[in-house]
C-alpha cells in the first residue's frame, strides 16, 4: 500500500504545485514552492546520472569477474571511467589534462563512431527509396529535392531547386509539424492530468 | 548465369558504395571544387538579427550537443561566437549536455584571446545542469537556480552580472543543439518573457522549428554544416564549414545518384517481370 501511495502523493503534490505556480504567478508561496520542485528535478536528474555510472561499474565488474564475452573491453571501460572521474574530482573538469582527454580521446572516438552513420544512411537510402506506388514516389521525390536543395550542387543542376526545397520545408513540413506539435501537446496535457490524479501509474514500475 | 542488368543495378554491394562515398568525400577536401554556396533565408535572418544587436547586448548561448553531432554544431558555434566577439556582445554560455561545458572551455582556452575577451567581464560559463527541460525551466528563477559559474565563483561577484536581474535582461537566446531540445527555450522563456530565439541546429532540427519560424518566435536559424558555412561568409569570420561544403554537396549528389540508379533497375524490372518484379536483393 505505502509503496504505491507515497509516490502517488508525491506525484500529485509536485504536479499540482508546478501547475499552481504557472497559473497563479502572484502567489509568492506557490511561486517559491514551485521553484523548489523544479530545482529538485534537476538534482534528481543529476543523481540519476550518478546512479547510471554506479550501475555501469557494477555490471562491468561482474563481467570481468566472470570473464564473460568482451570482458577485456570492460577493463578499458572501467579504466576510462575511474581515470576520468578521478581527474574530474581532483583536478577539475576545466583542468588541461581533463580537456586533453576530451579533445584528443573522447571527442575523436565519439565523432568517428557517429560518422559511420553517413555510410549507413547512404546504403539505406539506396536500398529503401523505391518507386513502389505514388506515396513512396512522393516521399522519394521530396527527399531528393530537399537533399539537393540544401547544397550548392543542387542549384547548379536546377536553378529553382533551392526555392522548391525551401517551399517544401516552409509549407507542407510546417503544416505537418504544427499538427504533430498540437496533437503531442494535447496528449501531454491528458497524460499529465492522469499522472497528477494517480490514474496513470506506469512510472511506478511493476506493470499495473 | 549472371543476373540481368536491372537486378544488378538494385544490388550494388555495400563495400562498393562505402568506397565511393569515401572517395566522394576525400577528393573535394583535398582539391576544393569551388561549388556555389547557397544563402538561405533562415541564416540571413539569424545573421541580421545578431548583427543588429548593440554592443554590450547579452547573448545567452546554450550548448546542447555532444561529439556525435559536433561536425555540424561546433562550426556553427564557432562562427556565432566569433561574430558575437567581433561585435562586442556579452556572452553567457550554458551547457545543457554533459559535454557542452568542454566546448565552452575551448572558447575560453583558445578563441577568447583572439578578440581580447576577458572571462567574467565579457563572457561567463555557467555549470552544466542535468534534467533537460527542467534545466531550462529553472532559468525563470535565475538567481536561485544558478548562483555560481562553472568555477564555483558566485555570479553576483562577476562584472557581467552586475545589474543583471533575470532572464529578461538577455537580448537573445541561441540554443546550439543536435536535437529539438532548443524548443524548450521557446516554451519556457520566449513564451514567458518574449525573449527572441535564434536556433543553431543540425539538419534534422529544421523540420521541428518550422512552425516557430513561421510564428516569429524563432527569429532565424542556422541549420547544418551549410548553415555554418553561410554564417561564416555573412559574418566574415574564418572557419572550417565553408571548406567542407564541397564534400557535403558531393555526398548528397552520390546519394541521389544511387537512388536514381536503384529506381531505374527497379522500374525496368517491374516492367519486364510484371508486379512481382525483383525488388532489390540484399547484399
Amino acid at each position: 500500500m505505502t509503496r504505491r501511495t507515497v509516490p502517488l502523493i508525491i506525484g500529485f503534490l509536485a504536479g499540482t504545485i508546478v501547475l499552481g505556480k504557472y497559473f497563479l504567478p502572484q502567489n509568492a508561496f506557490l511561486d517559491s514552492l514551485g521553484t523548489d520542485v523544479v530545482n529538485w528535478r534537476t538534482i534528481v536528474a543529476a543523481f540519476a546520472l550518478g546512479l547510471g555510472a554506479v550501475n555501469l561499474l557494477g555490471t562491468h565488474t561482474m563481467r570481468i569477474a566472470r570473464k564473460e564475452k568482451g570482458w577485456d573491453a570492460s577493463i578499458v571501460l572501467l579504466a576510462s571511467l575511474v581515470t576520468f572521474t578521478a581527474i574530474g574530482l581532483f583536478k577539475g573538469t576545466t583542468s588541461p589534462v581533463y580537456q586533453w582527454g576530451f579533445n584528443y580521446l573522447y571527442q575523436p572516438i565519439y565523432s568517428g563512431i557517429s560518422s559511420l552513420l553517413a555510410f549507413m544512411i547512404t546504403s539505406a537510402s539506396y536500398r529503401s527509396f523505391r518507386f513502389k506506388d505514388w506515396q513512396s514516389g512522393v516521399l522519394m521525390l521530396g527527399a531528393v529535392i530537399v537533399m539537393l536543395g540544401q547544397v550548392g550542387v543542387g542549384q547548379l543542376l536546377f536553378r529553382s531547386l533551392p526555392a522548391v526545397s525551401s517551399w517544401i520545408m516552409a509549407v507542407p513540413n510546417t503544416a505537418g509539424m504544427r499538427g504533430i506539435a498540437i496533437g503531442g501537446a494535447l496528449g501531454a496535457i491528458a497524460l499529465s492530468l492522469r499522472v497528477i490524479l494517480g490514474l496513470e501509474r506506469g512510472y511506478l514500475g511493476g506493470g499495473q | 548465369m549472371s543476373s540481368p542488368w536491372y537486378e544488378r543495378l538494385q544490388s550494388i554491394p555495400k563495400p562498393a558504395i562505402y568506397a565511393t562515398l569515401i572517395l566522394v568525400f576525400l577528393v573535394p577536401l583535398i582539391r576544393p571544387m569551388g561549388l556555389p554556396l547557397l544563402m538561405s533565408e533562415n541564416t540571413r535572418k539569424a545573421y541580421e538579427y545578431i548583427d543588429a544587436l548593440p554592443e554590450g547586448s547579452i547573448v545567452f548561448h546554450s550548448i546542447a550537443f555532444n561529439p556525435a553531432v559536433d561536425a555540424e554544431n561546433w562550426p556553427q558555434m564557432l562562427a556565432l561566437v566569433r561574430h558575437y566577439m567581433k561585435n562586442g556582445l556579452k556572452i553567457i554560455f550554458y551547457p545543457t549536455m554533459q559535454e557542452g561545458g568542454m566546448y565552452a572551455e575551448r572558447i575560453r582556452s583558445t578563441y577568447a584571446a583572439e578578440y581580447g575577451y576577458e572571462y567574467g567581464e565579457d563572457y561567463v560559463i555557467l555549470p552544466f545542469k542535468a534534467g533537460g527541460e527542467s534545466a531550462i525551466a529553472g532559468l525563470k528563477d535565475f538567481w536561485s537556480f544558478m548562483p555560481s559559474d562553472v568555477d564555483g565563483t558566485p555570479l553576483k561577484d562577476l562584472p557581467l552580472f552586475q545589474g543583471f536581474t533575470d532572464m529578461r535582461d538577455v537580448d537573445v537566446i541561441v540554443p546550439c543543439t543536435g536535437s529539438s531540445d532548443g524548443l524548450f527555450y521557446v516554451s519556457h522563456l520566449n513564451a514567458a518573457y518574449g525573449t527572441p530565439i535564434i536556433m543553431a541546429g543540425t539538419a534534422p532540427v529544421l523540420p521541428f522549428i518550422g512552425p516557430f519560424l513561421a510564428s516569429g518566435q524563432v527569429k532565424g536559424a542556422i541549420i547544418g554544416l551549410s548553415g555554418a558555412a553561410e554564417y561564416e561568409i555573412l559574418a566574415g569570420v574564418p572557419g572550417q564549414a565553408t571548406g567542407a561544403m564541397d564534400a557535403q554537396s558531393m555526398g548528397h549528389l552520390l546519394i541521389v545518384g544511387l537512388v536514381l540508379i536503384g529506381n531505374l533497375g527497379f522500374l525496368y524490372g517491374k516492367r519486364v517481370n510484371g508486379k512481382n518484379g525483383q525488388n532489390g536483393r540484399r547484399s
